[in-house]
């Protein structure tokens, strides 16, 4: 960052992976001093209700309300340096996840999104741990089964008699990651995508992955091999850094909330990825696309 | 393939994009009911888009033949699965515009059909209209960057027209643009002696008329596969399986190896289920490799080395050297 800058960052996610619980615990860090963030608040400008409204929600450990399915709110913040006199001007659109589901299930965007993409200059892609679908085989299953139950095995060469109707296909089902990386092709089909675009994919809910020890670019690897395989191949087009980022610091509904609710909001906030100083600065990421 | 907008829809006079200039913006904008623009289907691509695709860069075009239920069409979608679990012998995933089309395939051997045994869906025959699936790889060993397949996915019932007739074999042009061609052989069909021979005749008769109908290069690259094959390593009269495949690939080799100089056997089960030891794309991987690393193209790219002049120059010992390495002398 230099002077002051102007970005265009987009907010890419299916239904429930976390875009807007990013949202609310920015809001909140870039404004506190309990846990300096290297980004803050340069000053308040205009109607905030948005950003406050999902900020109170997040201070009161509640779900982060889900943008309506059929609206588009446009957030703008212009933030600056903690330490330094440079200025970055941040606007992305907090699209429903439901937008992105419908580019990949009717295979449309919305015409206001299109022109947030012509103006799109970095992105952080959000996969929630607990939403993936994965590419279930049949035979794996039955595999799995039969390193259990021998007789499962021998069962599986027989085939039955009677064979009830299969579920017919439905699209909105197939695996995220094939999903995600329609939305990625989508995004480099554009004419005015700007490569290398610079993504930063946020795992979100972290506290739930973070036991097993795994880092976020190793989890994507396990987790999402086709989407990693994609992006490990194009790099011309995709510049990535991943981070594993748990906004809400925990479970909601895991019981006892004491220990939540003993920190102090910032330091809920808990980060890990590529070049993280600050264990709970959430502005991290927005920093490594504004680089 | 581009986005395109539907012609029908207006756009919004103002919407409430954030500018790129100096005017300060509000923390948050109102809110709008969005319009719409249409995305590319994903679905199969047909004659018109593959040559599309064909014309803006260089594509390999792998031409899948065989008799309906052979197994075609699973051999792709094993291809696909493979990917969608890691990388394949070092390829990596680097993009697909048939997605939703893949999807589509793979679903009856996929938990959510509630199927107790995978499937296949049948391809329709819809007359010499083939209809194309796409995989674009990366491959650390190739000296492309990446590259892009076509694969066709046809009905049986347009090679049982094409084998027929040499005229409707013509029909078929995007033959010609092969730069793989694979007849499969149905082991389902060879472990049982009534219909065994009938299978191998029809998949020679195919070929026959692809090669007297100019219908199939010389150069293009042909493989005659054994589909299924876990059928055999399933079968108990393992001798007389084997006595039968020899027979099958003499007989092939005296038929066509003067008119094809790039002709070879393979053995694949893409999705086994008759012998458990052999695992989901068996033999598939191999068959990725041979797409990559042979082609037509990349062919004509192997330049004979020069005729050794005896010189002693540092050029022409650095030559020699590096020809004998690459086994070019």
């Amino acid at each position: 960052m230099n002077g002051s800058t102007s970005h265009n960052f987009l907010l890419i996610g299916l239904p429930g992976t976390g875009k807007t619980s990013f949202l609310a615990a920015l809001w909140y860090a870039i404004q506190q001093k309990q846990s300096p963030s290297a980004l803050v608040l340069k000053k308040l400008d205009g109607d905030s209700g948005y950003l406050d409204k999902i900020r109170g929600a997040w201070l009161a450990y509640e779900v982060v309300g889900r943008n309506p399915t059929d609206s588009e709110t446009f957030v703008s913040m212009r933030l600056k340096s903690r330490t330094g006199n440079d200025e970055a001007h941040l606007t992305f659109p907090d699209v429903s996840g439901e937008s992105f589901k419908q580019q990949w299930v009717s295979r449309q965007l919305t015409t206001s999104y299109d022109k947030c993409l012509s103006s799109a200059n970095g992105g952080i892609l959000f996969i929630h741990p607990e939403s993936i679908t994965l590419p279930l085989r049949i035979a794996e299953v039955d595999d799995l089964a039969a390193l259990i139950d021998e007789e499962v095995a021998e069962e599986m060469l027989v085939p039955s008699a009677v064979k009830p109707p299969s579920t017919p296909w439905d699209i909105e089902k197939a695996p995220t990651q094939v999903q995600l990386v329609d939305l990625l092709q989508f995004m480099m089909r554009h004419e005015h995508f700007q490569a290398p675009f610079r993504l930063a994919i946020v795992i979100s809910a972290w506290d739930l992955v973070a036991p097993s020890e795994i880092s976020p670019d190793d989890w994507i690897a396990q987790q999402l091999p086709l989407l990693n395989q994609f992006l490990a191949s194009n790099p011309i087009k995709f510049e990535v850094a991943f981070y594993g980022v748990s906004a809400q610091g925990g479970k909601y509904d895991a019981g006892d909330m004491t220990p939540l609710q003993n920190k102090l909001p910032a330091t809920r906030i808990e980060i890990v990825g590529q070049g993280v100083k600050n264990a709970h600065d959430i502005t991290e990421p927005l920093l490594w696309l504004m680089r | 393939m581009p986005i395109t907008t539907s012609p029908d829809i207006k756009t919004p006079d103002q919407l409430p994009v954030p500018p790129s200039g100096a005017t300060a913006p509000p923390q948050s904008v109102a809110i709008v009911v969005p319009e719409l623009i249409t995305l590319p289907a994903g679905t199969e691509l047909d004659e018109s888009q593959a040559q599309t695709m064909a014309s803006g860069r260089p594509v390999r075009l792998i031409v899948i033949a065989g008799a309906v239920d052979c197994g075609k069409t699973t051999l792709l979608t094993s291809l696909y699965e493979l990917f969608q679990s890691g990388t394949v012998r070092g390829s990596q995933f680097a993009g697909c515009d048939t997605l939703p089309a893949f999807e589509r395939r793979c679903h009856l051997s996929r938990v959510d059909s509630e199927n107790e045994e995978p499937e296949t869906p049948r391809t329709a025959y819809d007359g010499p209209h083939p209809q194309y699936l796409h995989v674009k790889v990366q491959d650390q060993t190739a000296a492309a960057s990446h590259i892009d397949f076509l694969f066709t996915d046809v009905s049986g019932e347009m090679f049982e027209h094409a084998r027929s007739s040499t005229d409707e074999c013509k029909k078929l042009t995007f033959l010609r643009r092969a730069s793989h061609f694979l007849v499969f052989l149905d082991c389902e069909k060879a472990v049982q002696p009534l219909k065994r021979w009938g299978m191998v005749q029809e998949a020679k008769s195919l070929l026959q008329s692809c090669l007297d109908s100019d219908m199939v290069e010389s150069k293009c690259f042909v493989t005659v596969v054994w589909a299924k094959c876990d059928y055999f390593e399933a079968a108990k009269d393992k001798s007389s399986i084997n006595e039968f495949i020899r027979n099958v690939e003499e007989d092939f080799k005296a038929s066509f190896c003067d008119r094809i100089p790039n002709f070879k056997f393979h053995r694949t089960a893409a999705r086994p289920t008759r012998f458990p030891n052999l695992k989901m794309g068996y033999g598939v991987k191999e068959l990725l490799g041979d797409w990559i690393v042979n082609w037509p193209q990349g062919q004509n790219m192997r330049l004979a080395p020069p005729v050794d002049n005896g010189g002693q120059r540092e050029s022409e010992l650095f030559a020699k050297r590096h020809n004998a390495q690459s086994g070019n002398l």
